[in-house]
């Protein structure tokens, strides 16, 4: 059985669907003019000690820097296509297919691994656009075409920033599969509760204090804000082996444990 | 050896606090159209739930064609669960072309299925906009679509009109003409009756009976007579020693007699004695009668 086949097939464009992913194609191409709107209203408020040179002058889209400034601000619009996911689930549960696909004779690993096929699918062609996006705006902006692939590691690090969110969103639907639920607990999780764990910590804990295994800090520090780079000439922006494990084994949490609630639950 | 579809071995479903299905023992044979019966929430679709792999059993086990119970066998059953359940968006078409990637079958028994259950001229519309006959319609179409050897049934008339009724009856009985399995969860008995040959009751999840639908297991039969003098008619029934209850009723005495009584003997009894019978008519015991006398017993 064809499991990528069989879930585009489910995937048919519903309105969800297409609010969705036009909200998504809207952000992703209007976040470049954002960007440099932004550099804009740096440069004239003086919002920041802003460095040698002036922000509309800092390379950001030029070859290699292109790839670690939009894989950092894409990471904001990553929250859609866990949206996406979480409603691609959670209605198999509301609509009771899942029972019926079970009862057809689908094993519930297999029904596990087609909603696992359609995540790295949505992981895939996001980092595929912003691949071709860096090419773009590089190719546009830079004088010269050296170093173009000199730190495209942000890339595949793009990516496994956004399984880690969408891996987020699986968990929490097999565990709750109530999308109004799924979605409020995500935001809530993300902009609260876990701002407020951290807060915590680090006023108990000080530097020492590991808010770096938290989830969302872990999946947050795989990109790092980069234009710190151009205020304090030679700081480093790139992600840390232990950071790539804490993200990594987050990942691996969050798909075992959602296999392991669907393969118990009852339908 | 060899002819059974479906044995459970004391198949168990706890809820909480609700034992669902009790140590279950059920055989179904090749060639068998077996209704299960029960009242409300005997547990009847709690143990279609554990064969057809959405619950797990609490303890006991079940095996598909001597074979155990793996996602695998499920594709060569067509099966039909308490609600249609489909996806709203999509028309029925396209939820029979899932069904059909799922159950790896001919996609060409599509229009088929679809025009056995007459939902052929809807097939394009969003299952949402389907009443709620045509959705059990277009569940009983998924469960025919791969032509399977054995066909599970979960209250199939469920919603229908009574010539659905009608047609889903001929349907399944044509069905069981061909040499398919056919396992009938109901609880409305003239339907079993109409399309089984055996059955079991279930009751708070324990099985209580197990037979054949031509099985005649109780005592007594009913017998309808009348003639044109009452009275001496009933005096003698009086005397006939195998009837055990004489009933007035409007238009003829309803009788309850021992199970071995000859209509033949108490026949020529009345004529000897200068009775003459204007109707008389031995009522062959529903499933019904029966059911409710099974359940009556193990009060
Ligand atoms: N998911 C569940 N959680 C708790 N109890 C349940 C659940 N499903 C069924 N039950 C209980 O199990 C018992 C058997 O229910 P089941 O649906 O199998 O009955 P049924 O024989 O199919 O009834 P009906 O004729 O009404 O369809 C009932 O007491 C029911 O309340
Ligand atoms: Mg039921």
């Amino acid at each position: 059985m064809n499991l990528i086949k069989l879930e585009f097939k489910k995937l048919q464009p519903t309105r969800y669907f297409k609010v969705l992913t036009t909200l998504w194609l809207l952000a992703f191409i209007s976040l470049p003019l954002f960007y440099y709107s932004f550099l804009k209203i740096i440069e004239k408020h003086r919002m920041l000690n802003t460095g040698p040179l002036s922000p509309t002058n800092w390379p950001v889209f030029q070859f290699s820097d292109v790839w670690l400034n939009i894989t950092y601000f894409y990471k904001f619009i990553s929250i859609f296509l866990s949206f996406l996911i979480i409603i691609t689930i959670t209605r198999e549960f509301r609509y009771g297919t899942v029972r019926q696909n079970i009862v057809d004779g689908m094993s519930r690993t297999q029904f596990w691994l087609s909603k696992f096929y359609l995540l790295l699918f949505f992981a895939s062609i996001a980092t595929l656009l912003i691949f071709f996006l860096g090419l773009f705006l590089g190719f546009k902006n830079s004088p010269n075409s050296n170093d173009i692939f000199l730190t495209i590691y942000f890339v595949p690090t793009y990516m496994l920033h956004l399984i880690h969110i969408l891996s987020f969103a699986f968990f929490l639907s097999f565990l709750i599969s109530s999308s109004g639920i799924v979605i409020s607990l995500m935001i809530f999780w993300i902009y609260i509760i876990e701002p407020i764990i951290f807060a915590v910590l680090k006023h108990a804990f000080g530097y020492k204090s590991f808010v770096e295994y938290l989830p969302m800090e872990s999946n947050w520090n795989l990109l790092k804000f980069p234009l710190e780079k151009y205020v304090f000439i030679g700081e480093k922006v790139s992600t840390t082996s232990l950071e790539y494990l804490i993200a990594i084994s987050w990942i691996l949490f969050f798909l075992f444990t959602s296999f392991y609630i669907f393969k118990k639950r009852e339908l | 050896m060899g002819n059974e579809i479906l044995i459970t071995n004391k198949l168990t479903k706890r809820f909480k606090n609700i034992l669902a299905v009790d140590s279950l023992d059920l055989v179904v044979e090749k060639g068998d159209v077996f209704g299960i019966l029960g009242p409300n929430g005997s547990g009847k679709s709690t143990t279609l739930g554990m064969i057809l792999g959405v619950l797990s059993p609490t303890s006991g086990d079940f095996s598909w064609f001597n074979q155990g119970n793996s996602n695998k066998l499920r594709k060569k059953i067509g099966a039909t669960i308490e609600r249609p359940l489909f996806y709203p968006y999509m028309s029925g078409e396209k939820n029979l072309e899932i069904t059909s990637m799922i159950k790896e079958c001919d996609k060409k028994n599509i229009d088929k299925v679809l025009e056995i259950v007459e939902l052929y001229e809807r097939k394009h519309d969003p299952f949402s906009t389907y009443s709620l006959g045509m959705k059990q319609r277009l569940s009983i179409a998924s469960a025919l679509l791969s032509d399977p050897d054995v066909l599970i049934l979960d209250e199939p008339t469920n919603g229908l009109d009574p010539q659905g009724i009608a047609d889903i009856r001929v349907l399944i009985k044509n069905i069981a003409i061909s040499g398919k399995t056919i396992i009938l969860a109901s609880h409305l008995l003239d339907e079993v009756q109409k399309v089984c040959n055996s059955f079991c009751v279930l009751k708070k999840g324990k099985l209580i009976h197990k037979g054949y639908v031509s099985d005649n297991f109780s005592n007594t039969t009913t017998i309808e007579i009348d003639s044109n003098s009452r009275d001496k008619l009933k005096k003698l029934l009086s005397q006939f020693n195998m009837i055990e209850n004489i009933e007035d009723g409007e238009e003829f005495f309803l009788i309850k007699a021992s199970k071995n009584i000859s209509i033949f003997d108490l026949n020529s009894f009345l004529v000897e004695n200068g009775v003459i019978v204007t109707h008389l008519n031995q009522k062959k015991q529903s499933l019904e009668e029966q059911f409710l006398a099974i359940l009556a017993e193990k009060n």
